[in-house]
C-alpha cells in the first residue's frame, strides 16, 4: 500500500473510527466489549430466533400429526375421529408417565413457577416432552391449543441457553420470560399480545429491566415465524365500523354472557381437575385416552371442536354457522376443553378460549340479527369481540385481551366495543371466581405464585397514612446558634428540624446543638452540613422507609411549598400504619397443606 | 458475603462470578449463531416439504370443489373449497371467489357476502369480487349497493387470464339488466350512453342490447337491435328469439311464431325460446281473430272463449260472496260496491249473449263475434283484478284481449 493509499483509507478520524469498529466486529472483539445488559439484549434476539424456529416446527408437527391421524379434510371420517384422539391419548399418557412427567397442563403456570421458584429453570426433557406430547395431543384432535405449550417451549429453550452460558441467577430468572414471550409471539403471530401476556401472566409486574429483552425476543421470533410460514393471519377478520352507539348495548350483552361463560368454564376445570387427580394413580394412564374417546364421540357430529379450532373461528367470523350451531359449539368446546385439560393432556387454553369466545360472540350476533335486523352488525364482529371477551373473562388478562383484538384485527375502530365487552366480562368473572385460572391451577399444584391481579388489589400505603404532627418548634436556619439553644432548652424532644433557605431541611439533635461552639453571628444553618431528605404526603410509604435509616424521623412537606412542614414520619409510624392497614388474605391464597 | 447477595445454585456469590463468566459466555455466542444457522437450514427443509404438501392438498381440494360445483353439489363444493382454503397460503383469491360462488349456489348469500367483503377489503379494486358482490346485492334487492359494486367491477382491475374489455362489457350488461328489472330507466339510459360507443359489432352484443331495450319497454329500439344482430349473423338464434318475443308482445302472433320457430331450429336447447313458441302457438290456437281462420273455426273459438269467461265470472262471483259471508258484517265501501256492480253488469251481459253462444249463431256474424269477444275480454280483465291472476285459457284470453284492445286503463 502506498503512503497515499494509506492516507486515503485511514486519513480522517471518522474513517479511522469506522474501520476500527468494523475490524472489531469482524474479529468478535466488539461482542466481547458489550456490557452485560447489552449482551442480554443480543441474547434475547438469539433466543427469539431459536424459539421462533421451534414454534415453526411445532406448528408443522401439529399439522403433520393431524394429517396422519385424522386426514386432510375439514370433516374427518367417523372411524378416525372416534379412534385417533383416544389412541393418541393413551400414547400421551405413557409418554408422560414414563418419560416426561412435568409436561402436564398448559405451560403458562409451569413457566411462571420456573421463574419464581426454580430460578428460571425449565428442564430440557420437559421442553422436548412438551413439544412432542402437545403436538400429538392437538394434532389428534384433543381440544387444546398450541400457544401455551409454545410459551413453555420458548421458556425452555431460553433456560437451556442461559444455563449453557452460565448466566447469573438474576439473568437466568429473567431469561425464561424472554423465551416465553418469543414462543407465544411466534405461536399467535402477534408480538404485542405476547409481550403483554407474558408481563401480565408470567412475570406478574412491569419491570423496565426486562421489557426491552422481552420485546426484542417476541419480535425476532415473529419475524422468523412469518419468514417461514408467511404473513397470513390466523383468521380473516371482516370489515367493521361502529355505526351507532346503540350497538354498544349488544356488546354489553355479549360481555355479560361472556362473563358468565368464563365463570362456568373456570369453575368446571376447578372442580373436575382435583376430582380426577384424587382417582387412583393408575387411572392417570387412562384419563387422556378416555378424554380423547369422549372428544371423538362429540367430534363425529361436531368436528369443529377438535384441536385448536382456528379454521372454525375463521368460519364463524365469516358467518359460516347459524347462531344455534354457534351456541352449541361454544358449549361443547367448554366441555371438551375442560375434559382434555383436566385429564392431564398437555396443551393450552389460549386457543380454546378464543374459540369459545368467537362462537359465543357469533351466537349473540346471529341472535341479534334475527331479532334486530336494523342494527346490521356483521356476525364476524361479534365473533371477534367475543374472543377478547372470553380472554378477559377466563384468562383474566384485561390489557392483553384488548390489545390482542386490536392486533389481530388491525382495526382501531373496534376498540370501544372491545373495551365495553371485555370489562363487563372481566368484572363478572372476578366477582364470581376470585382466583384467576392460572393462579388456581398453580395452587392446585401446591405452588403459591405471585399474581399481578392480586397485587393490584393490595392497597398502596402512602406517607400521608403514617403522617404525625410535629409537636416541637422548628428551628430557623437563619437564626443564631444562641437563639436555637434558647428554643431547645424549653423543648421536650431530642431531635429538631431546621428549616433552611430554599425549602431545604436539616436535622440536629439536642446534644449536637449544645456541643457546637458559637462563632460570632454565624447562622445555625451555616453550621449544619447534613441535610435531611423531605418527603411528600403522596409518596409510597416504602419510600419513607428507604430514606429514614439515618434519622429518627423525616419531615413531610408540601409539594408546592417545600418550606411548609405538614408533619413528620418515623419508622415506628410507618410500622404502625402497616399494622393498622392490615392485609386481607384471600382464602385461596392460604398455603396448601 | 453479605445478606441479600444473590447466590449461584452452588451457593457461591453470583455477582462475583458474573463478572468472570460474562467474558466466557460471550464466547458461547458464536456457537449459538451456528445453532441458529443449522436450525434455519433444517427448518427451511421441513417447511419446504410442508408448503409443498399444503400446495398439493390445496390444489386437490380445489379441484374436488370445482367438480362438485359443476355437478350441482354446492354443499359439498363449499366444504371442499373451505378445505382448500385451509391449505392455500398465498394467492388464494380465486379459491375464495369460488367458495363464494359455491355458497351462493348453496343458497347462503350472507356467508358469500361476508367472504367477499373480507376479500374486497384486501383488494378493493378487484373487479371479480366487486361483480360477485354486485350480484349478491342485486339478488337481495339492494339496488344502491348493487350499482356501487357493478361500477367497482366495471372500473376495477380484472385478474390475469380474463379479457378486461369483454368482462367489462358483460358487467355493464348485467348492470343494465338489473336497472331494467328495477325500472330504473333513467339510470339505464345513462349507462347505455356509456355503453353504445364501446359496443362491439357482434350479433351477441347487439342481441343483448336488444334484450335490454326490450326489458326497458322500448320495443322499437329492441327490434332494431335484433334485426341488426340478425344481419351480422344469420344463424344467431338469440336474435331470432328476441325478435319473436317483441312480435309476441306486440300481439303479432304469426310473426312471433315464425321467428321463434327459427330460433328453436337454430338452438333447440334453448328452453326460453321453446316456452315462448309454445305460448305463441297456444295464443294462435285460442285467438278467434287470428289471420287465416275461417268462419266456422272463429265461431268455435268464440264459443269456447265465451264459456271460459262465463265460468271464470261465476267462480269469481261465488268466491267473493263466500268471502263476504265469512267476514264481519259491514257496509261495503263505494269501491267495493262499484266492483259488485261491475260483476253484476257482466253477469247481465253474459245472459244477454247466452242465446248467441252457439257456433250456428255466430258463423257469419262478425259483429256478434266481436261483441261476444268484448264481453270475454272485459270479464277476464275484471276477474283478473278482483279474483286473482288468471291461469290456462283465462290467461291466454286476457293476453289476447290486451293485445287487441289494450289494457283496461
Amino acid at each position: 500500500m502506498t503512503p497515499v493509499e494509506r492516507r486515503t483509507t485511514s486519513g480522517s478520524p471518522v474513517r479511522r473510527k469506522y474501520w476500527s469498529s468494523l475490524r472489531r466486529m469482524l474479529t468478535g472483539s466488539a461482542l466481547l466489549s458489550l456490557r452485560e445488559e447489552q449482551f442480554f439484549l443480543v441474547l434475547s434476539v438469539i433466543i427469539g430466533s431459536i424459539a421462533g424456529l421451534a414454534v415453526v416446527l411445532f406448528r408443522v408437527a401439529i399439522t403433520a400429526v393431524r394429517w396422519l391421524l385424522l386426514g386432510t379434510g375439514l370433516r374427518p371420517g367417523a372411524p378416525r375421529v372416534f379412534i385417533a384422539p383416544a389412541l393418541a391419548g393413551l400414547l400421551i399418557a405413557v409418554l408422560i408417565g414414563k418419560f416426561f412427567p412435568r409436561v402436564r397442563g398448559s405451560g403458562v403456570n409451569q413457566t411462571k413457577g420456573a421463574l419464581y421458584i426454580y430460578d428460571g429453570y425449565v428442564g430440557s426433557r420437559t421442553t422436548i416432552g412438551k413439544f412432542l406430547t402437545s403436538a400429538l395431543a392437538i394434532g389428534s384432535g384433543q381440544s387444546l391449543g398450541p400457544e401455551d405449550p409454545s410459551l413453555q417451549v420458548g421458556a425452555g429453550i431460553a433456560s437451556l441457553i442461559g444455563r449453557r452460558l452460565r448466566l447469573s441467577r438474576e439473568r437466568l430468572r429473567l431469561i425464561a420470560p424472554v423465551g416465553a414471550a418469543a414462543g407465544l409471539a411466534a405461536a399467535f403471530n402477534a408480538p404485542i399480545t405476547a409481550v403483554l401476556f407474558v408481563i401480565e401472566e408470567v412475570i406478574g409486574r412491569w419491570t423496565a429491566g426486562i421489557l426491552g429483552a422481552v420485546v426484542l425476543s417476541a419480535i425476532s421470533s415473529t419475524v422468523v415465524e412469518r419468514w417461514f410460514l408467511g404473513q397470513e393471519p390466523l383468521f380473516r377478520v371482516p370489515e367493521y365500523h361502529l355505526e351507532h352507539p346503540g350497538e354498544l348495548i349488544a356488546y354489553a350483552a355479549l360481555g355479560v354472557l361472556g362473563g358468565v361463560a368464563s365463570v362456568f368454564f373456570v369453575k368446571f376445570i376447578a372442580l373436575l381437575r382435583p376430582w380426577l387427580r384424587r382417582l387412583p394413580p393408575w387411572t392417570q394412564y387412562l384419563q387422556p385416552g378416555v378424554a380423547g374417546l369422549l372428544i371423538g364421540l362429540i367430534g363425529i357430529r361436531f368436528p369443529q371442536v377438535m384441536g385448536a379450532g382456528y379454521s372454525s373461528i375463521d368460519q364463524a367470523m365469516n358467518a359460516r354457522f347459524g347462531w344455534e350451531i354457534l351456541g352449541i359449539l361454544a358449549g361443547l368446546k367448554i366441555l371438551t376443553t375442560g375434559i382434555s385439560f383436566t385429564s392431564g393432556t398437555p396443551g393450552g387454553l389460549f386457543a380454546p378460549t378464543l374459540f369459545i369466545g368467537a362462537m359465543l360472540g357469533g351466537a349473540v350476533g346471529g341472535l341479534e340479527q334475527s331479532f334486530f335486523p336494523q342494527l346490521s352488525i356483521p356476525v364476524g364482529a361479534y365473533a371477534l369481540i367475543g374472543m377478547g371477551t372470553l380472554f378477559a373473562g377466563i384468562l383474566r388478562a384485561p390489557m392483553t385481551s384488548i390489545i390482542m383484538i386490536l392486533e389481530v384485527s388491525g382495526n382501531y375502530s373496534i376498540i370501544l366495543p372491545v373495551i365495553v365487552s371485555n370489562t363487563i366480562a372481566y368484572l363478572i368473572s372476578r366477582s364470581f371466581q376470585r382466583v384467576p385460572i392460572f393462579d388456581l391451577l398453580s395452587r392446585q399444584d401446591g405452588l403459591d405464585l405471585p399474581s399481578l391481579e392480586e397485587e393490584r388489589e393490595v392497597a398502596i400505603l402512602r406517607v400521608e397514612n403514617a403522617l404525625c404532627p410535629f409537636a416541637e418548634q422548628v428551628l430557623d436556619g437563619n437564626g443564631t446558634l444562641f437563639h436555637a439553644r434558647h428554643v431547645v432548652q424549653g423543648a421536650k424532644g431530642d431531635f429538631f428540624l431546621v428549616k433552611l433557605p430554599g425549602g431545604r431541611w436539616a436535622g440536629v439533635s439536642r446534644q449536637t446543638l449544645l456541643e457546637l461552639e458559637p462563632e460570632g453571628s454565624e447562622s445555625l444553618g451555616s453550621r449544619l452540613h447534613m441535610f435531611i431528605p423531605a418527603l411528600y404526603p403522596d409518596q409510597p410509604l416504602e419510600t419513607a422507609l428507604r430514606h429514614i435509616s439515618d434519622w429518627p424521623f423525616l419531615p413531610v412537606v408540601h409539594r408546592a411549598d417545600p418550606a411548609m412542614l405538614i408533619g413528620i414520619i418515623s419508622v415506628q409510624d410507618a410500622i404502625n400504619a402497616y399494622r393498622n392497614a392490615g392485609v386481607e388474605e384471600p382464602e385461596d391464597r392460604l398455603p396448601p397443606n | 458475603m453479605l445478606c441479600g447477595e444473590p447466590l449461584t445454585p452452588a451457593g457461591r456469590c453470583a455477582n462475583c462470578e458474573a463478572a468472570v463468566s460474562l467474558r466466557r459466555h460471550k464466547l458461547g455466542l458464536p456457537v449459538l449463531v451456528l445453532i441458529i444457522i443449522a436450525g434455519f437450514s433444517f427448518t427451511r427443509m421441513v417447511v419446504d416439504w410442508f408448503n409443498h404438501r399444503q400446495d398439493e392438498l390445496a390444489s386437490a381440494w380445489y379441484q374436488k370443489g370445482v367438480a362438485a360445483l359443476n355437478s350441482h353439489r354446492p354443499g359439498q363444493a363449499v366444504e371442499d373449497f373451505e378445505t382448500a382454503l385451509v391449505y392455500a397460503k398465498q394467492d388464494d383469491d380465486e379459491y375464495r371467489v369460488r367458495l363464494a360462488d359455491a355458497l351462493l349456489a348453496a343458497g347462503r348469500p350472507n356467508e358469500a357476502r361476508s367472504r367477499l367483503l373480507s376479500l374486497l377489503e384486501e383488494h378493493p379494486t378487484d373487479s371479480v369480487v366487486n361483480l360477485e358482490l354486485a350480484r349478491i346485492a342485486a339478488g337481495k334487492g339492494e339496488l344502491r349497493d348493487a350499482i356501487r359494486y357493478y361500477r367497482g367491477a366495471i372500473d376495477g382491475i380484472w385478474s390475469p387470464g380474463r379479457t378486461p374489455a369483454v368482462e367489462r362489457l358483460n358487467a355493464r350488461f348485467e348492470l343494465l339488466e338489473v336497472l331494467a328489472a328495477n325500472h330504473q330507466n333513467d339510470a339505464a339510459e345513462a349507462e347505455l350512453a356509456t355503453l353504445l360507443p364501446e359496443l362491439p359489432p357482434s350479433a351477441d352484443a347487439h342481441t343483448r342490447l336488444g334484450q335490454i331495450y326490450f326489458k326497458l319497454g322500448d320495443a322499437r329500439r329492441a327490434l332494431a337491435e335484433f334485426q341488426h344482430a340478425r344481419q351480422l349473423d344469420r344463424n344467431f338464434a338469440a336474435a331470432y328469439a328476441g325478435t319473436g318475443a317483441v312480435a309476441l308482445q306486440a300481439g303479432d302472433y304469426p310473426a312471433a311464431k315464425r321467428y321463434l320457430m327459427e330460433a328453436v331450429r337454430l338452438d333447440d336447447q334453448n328452453a326460453n325460446s321453446k316456452d315462448l313458441l309454445t305460448r305463441t302457438e297456444q295464443l294462435l290456437a285460442a285467438d278467434p281473430f287470428s289471420p287465416g281462420v275461417n268462419a266456422a273455426e272463429r265461431a268455435r273459438r268464440t264459443v269456447a272463449a265465451y264459456e271460459a269467461a262465463v265460468k271464470r265470472l261465476d267462480e269469481c262471483v261465488r268466491s267473493r260472496a263466500k268471502a263476504a259471508a265469512g267476514g264481519q258484517p259491514h257496509t261495503p265501501s263505494p269501491e267495493m260496491q262499484a266492483d259488485e256492480d261491475k260483476l253484476a253488469q257482466l253477469q247481465s251481459w253474459a245472459e244477454q249473449l247466452r242465446r248467441y253462444s252457439t257456433e250456428g249463431h255466430l258463423k257469419g256474424h262478425g259483429d256478434v263475434v266481436e261483441n261476444m269477444m268484448r264481453f270475454v275480454f272485459a270479464t277476464e280483465d275484471a276477474a283478473g283484478r278482483l279474483c286473482g291472476a288468471p291461469n290456462g285459457m283465462d290467461e291466454l284470453l286476457t293476453t289476447i284481449g290486451r293485445h287487441r284492445w289494450g289494457t283496461r286503463k
